[in-house]
């Protein structure tokens, strides 16, 4: 099959830059690199062809010159890292910068006894690790699709921590990704791997923005691994530049008891893909996947999403909801699968679509494979307008259509925000959420 | 305060109101009785601007040409509907509304927004008036609220919008008589000289704890009769066949 544009760019690329890359000396590594091209290869980046991508068409980036930068190591006196707080968070903070751990903007030092911390860059350099470089191994041998074996390709940098047991993080944990404004075309790499071990505990926000509206490209891998009894919470929130494309993709296993929550945020990029692929493989693991995207401009937003049971007494609870306005685009697939040995399996899924538009367009998914007899699974999707009756009822009260459009937007937003405990990043989502909404064409009528 | 004239509604060939008139001074109380189907709802559709389109005929209110204005202008210069079904409205928080609405009003007025503390007090005594609990207000606009919950928060709004014209559109089905005494107390409360309001139902019985000046019943889009007080007793009495023999043989007097 031709190659695409982007594919054959990319894989050139790999031929120019592959030798400076970190641990390009170690042959061990050298060799997971080698066997992640040819994979890129041979499959290519995705194609609406691939029944996977059927709704997402990464064409329009096509002809973009992608480059991942070296690393830097000077401070960035001119990044305003104070804007870029929120408000109010008490945190331990990891900041990403194009791709590169920034040690020096982050708060490594502070990091507590029991939470151990490395650069991926330095396990890739010292091989001292050698079951990351593993994860990155398996990754590329199933890659599902070209994004994963481009990103083994191309390893470089990334989060790798681990608490260990018992250990509750006294604080959130930040992991901030910023790409900078002064270049287009950047693309960023990243693997991030997260351990858990028995009773662990911690609220993770991995959040990316950029710096100006540039055609960057994030193309990002979480690995997220809990033991027995392990809690998780995990917000991502993804508002980088409206011209980019952001890939992402959360691979997470769970051992019995462990719970583990996520909210996925999707405001910025032009494209965005995320998946997360959530395997529950001991007894009473217990997930809760909470998505909210909204879309303006002709943003284009691919949640894909798999739960897969294969224990018994686990429960899953997926909740996406999207706000979709001008001529933005999303998918949602929900994948549930129950394995015959996961009896008394609880598993729920619901997706809702709000279109602002009549030029908005929402496609969703969903699909139940049932391998096990005795199990409660449900779920439902509804794509929609804002109710008329709705709208009318708040006029009647003196609130201007504007108005009442806002407030009944907002709150649709806000049936997924107000579950977030955290109150500063509630908060600051809530905010954050409201400029979208308002920032630019909500209070239009809808044709 | 209100007066319409030869106000007709056609959607299609189907005539829904068929020439009415009505007027409405400050300080009354009017009731609109008819059975269901007779063209009420419609008609309270009008004057709050839910209907906007094949209207003919003129609505004045006072002194504008009341078709002219959007519903939500119509709310800030003191028109109020209680809605016959009050539609839900999940993740929008009651008490967030109802400050919303009133400090729309003051706006509409030049005044500033309401004190918090003010709007609490006020708040916590119409409640009181109508036997509601204070959870309420942080519940989200009727969702999942009973009817009667959902016709006493109509009130409430009422309560706290002080609206010049207030229209009742069967507030009274679905309450039983201990509820239907606190929301008659309620729109009691509101009734001065300087308002008026509209109560539309098909029972009498509300009119007994809310007493009308003028009784007016609707059949087939039109009023076919005006009367005080005792027309709802009569109609009580007799029923709406009463009215149709009435009209049909106009000269005969009732016993």
């Amino acid at each position: 099959m031709r190659q695409s544009p982007l594919t054959g760019h990319l894989i050139g690329l790999h031929e120019e830059l592959s030798g400076g890359l970190p641990g390009a000396q170690d042959a061990t590594v050298a060799a997971m690199r080698q066997r992640a091209i040819a994979r890129l290869t041979e499959i290519g980046l995705p194609k609406i062809t691939d029944e996977a991508w059927r709704y997402t068409n990464i064409r329009a980036f096509d002809k973009v010159a992608f480059r991942p930068t070296a690393e830097s190591n000077a401070a960035l006196t001119k990044l305003d890292f104070a804007a870029l707080e929120i408000p109010s968070l008490n945190r331990y903070r990891i900041v990403v910068l194009d791709g590169w751990v920034s040690e020096a903007h982050s708060t490594l030092d502070e990091l507590p006894e029991g939470l151990v911390f490395n650069r991926l860059k330095n396990v890739l350099e010292g091989s001292a690790d050698s079951e990351t470089i593993q994860i990155l191994e398996d990754r590329t041998a199933r890659a599902g699709h070209g994004f994963e074996a481009l990103n083994s390709a191309f390893a470089a940098d990334g989060v790798v921590l681990r608490l260990e047991a018992g250990l509750e993080l006294d604080k959130p944990l930040e992991i901030l990704h910023i790409t900078q404004n002064d270049a287009n075309s950047r693309l960023a790499n990243i693997n991030h791997c997260i351990t858990l071990e028995k009773g662990a505990k911690l609220n993770l926000i991995e959040r990316y923005v950029s710096m100006a509206d540039t055609r960057h490209m994030t193309n990002v891998s979480i690995r997220i691994d809990l033991a027995e009894s392990a809690e998780l919470s995990h917000y991502r929130i993804q508002d980088e530049s409206d011209a980019s494309m952001h890939i992402g993709y959360a691979n997470a296993r769970q051992n019995s008891d462990s719970c583990y929550r996520i909210f996925s945020i999707s405001l910025g990029s032009l494209l965005d893909r995320h998946e997360v692929r959530q395997s529950l493989e001991g007894a009473d693991a217990h997930c809760e996947m909470k998505g909210l995207y909204i879309g303006r401009g002709k943003q284009h937003i691919d949640n894909y999403t798999t739960v897969v049971h294969a224990s018994p007494d686990a429960s899953s609870d997926e909740f996406y909801k999207g706000i979709l306005n001008d001529r933005s685009r999303a998918v949602f697939h929900g994948r549930i699968r129950v394995d015959p040995d996961a009896q008394h399996t609880d598993a729920h899924q619901q997706n809702r679509n709000l279109l602002l538009s009549t030029d908005a367009e929402a496609d969703t998914k969903p699909q139940l494979e049932i391998y096990a007899d005795d199990v409660k699974c449900s779920h439902g999707a509804t794509v929609g307008y804002l109710e008329a009756d709705a709208i009318f009822y708040l006029r009647s009260r003196g609130l201007s259509e504007a108005e009442a459009r806002t407030i009944l937007t907002e709150a649709f937003a806000a049936e997924i925000l107000d579950q977030i405990e955290l109150a500063p990043v509630r908060e600051f989502l809530l905010e954050l959420v409201r400029d979208k909404l308002v920032g630019d064409h909500n209070l239009k009528e809808a044709a | 305060m209100l007066s319409i004239r030869n106000l007709k509604v056609e959607i299609g060939d189907k005539k829904i109101l068929n020439g009415i008139d009505l007027s409405v001074n400050a300080g009354e109380i009017h009731a609109i009785m008819g059975p269901n189907g007779s063209g009420k709802s419609t008609l309270a559709n009008v004057i709050t601007g839910k209907m906007e389109e094949d209207i003919s005929g003129t609505v004045e209110y006072q002194g504008y040409d009341l078709l002219e204005l959007d519903p939500e202008e119509r709310a800030r210069e003191g028109i109020f509907l209680a809605f016959q079904h009050p539609t839900e409205i999940p993740g929008v928080n009651n008490i967030y509304l109802i400050k919303a609405a009133v400090n729309a009003m003051r706006k509409h007025r030049g005044e500033a927004e309401v004190d918090a503390i003010d709007f609490l007090k006020l708040i916590r005594a119409k409640m009181k008036l109508l036997e509601i609990n204070e959870s309420f207000l942080y519940r989200s606009v009727n969702d999942g609220f009973s009817g009667g919950e959902k016709k006493r928060n109509e009130i409430l709004q009422m309560l706290m919008l002080e609206p010049q014209l207030a229209l009742l559109d069967e507030t009274d089905s679905g309450l039983d008589i201990d509820a239907l005494k606190v929301v008659s107390r309620g729109v009691n409360s509101l009734a001065d000289d300087g308002r008026a309001i509209i109560i539309v139902t098909h029972f009498p019985r509300i009119l007994e704890y809310i007493v009308p000046d003028r009784v007016h019943v609707m059949l087939n889009g039109k009023i076919v009769h005006s009367g005080d007080k005792n027309t709802a007793h009569d109609l009580e009495k007799y029923g709406y066949t009463w009215v149709t023999e009435r009209i049909n043989n106009p000269t005969e007097a009732v016993a």
